[in-house]
């Protein structure tokens, strides 16, 4: 049984058991970080009320950090878009009250209301730190439009980022 | 020997993994967006005095309730034996 168990741990050291030798291999480690990219929208854009009586040839503005995104910090070329929502006719996106009634509006990219943010006109984001970050969007109801039906209106966009 | 089967093992796969490509990717995430239209009206004409001789009743003027933005003429008459200088208001009742 003594013998026994001394060849067991001769076989289990190899050739190594008693011999001091050291054998240095480089070895080559490596891995990539892949970017990768969060997004959530929690709150949504509420434009509040709107009295088309006293406001029709005027626009109605809101305007809030919609977006949060995360990307992997670094992460290049990291661009949001945005899709033309459930209602688009007439060259606008539309909120809908589910009665065939709609209130035209649009997503800017700036406060400027210049740029309207969609699938080809993007907004970018450089992720310097890797942190949760939001993005604003800015909203407005066109003016000058056919008054609708009191109620409550709503549409549902799809944000996309690319990266 | 072992070793140097695993480190040429781990360098294949650091390899394989440094080599492949970076493949474009796309997260959706929908945005809500609402909008309360209000039931309102306003009074976007004040009446002006228009008033017919001889009438049973005398027109005071358009009074144009603008409801929802669907303007809608309404005139406003009062009758010729109770006429007095003055003002009149108009309300609209929705």
């Amino acid at each position: 049984m003594k013998y026994a168990l001394w060849f067991a741990i001769f076989v289990l050291e190899g050739t190594s058991v008693g011999l001091a030798a050291r054998t240095a291999t480089p070895l080559l480690v490596g891995a990539r970080v892949r970017a990768n990219c969060l997004l959530r929208a929690p709150l949504g854009l509420d434009f509040g009320v709107y009295n088309p009586a006293t406001q029709r040839n005027t626009p109605l503005d809101a305007a809030g950090n919609v977006l949060s995104i995360q990307c992997t910090k670094g992460s290049p070329g990291v661009s949001v878009a945005l899709d033309n929502g459930e209602s688009y006719a007439n060259s606008h996106r539309n909120l809908h009250d589910g009665d065939n009634d709609i209130v035209a509006y649009e997503i800017f990219t700036g406060a400027d209301h210049a740029t309207v943010w969609n699938m080809t006109q993007t907004v970018a984001y450089v992720p310097t730190s890797g942190q949760p970050a939001s993005i604003a969007m800015y909203g407005r109801i066109l003016p000058a439009q056919t008054a609708p039906h009191p109620g409550r209106y709503a549409d549902t966009l799809l944000a996309m980022v690319n990266f | 020997m072992r070793e140097v089967v695993a480190g040429a093992f781990l360098a294949i796969a650091a390899m394989t993994v440094a080599t492949s490509p970076a493949v474009a990717k796309t997260v959706t995430v929908p945005v809500h967006l609402t909008l309360t239209v209000a039931n309102s009206c306003t009074i976007v004409t004040p009446p002006t005095v228009a008033g017919s001789s001889g009438a049973p009743s005398i027109a005071l003027g358009s009074v144009i309730p603008d409801c929802l933005g669907q303007g809608v003429s309404a005139a406003l008459y009062v009758e010729r034996a109770s006429l007095k200088e003055g003002s009149y208001i108009a309300t609209i009742d929705f």
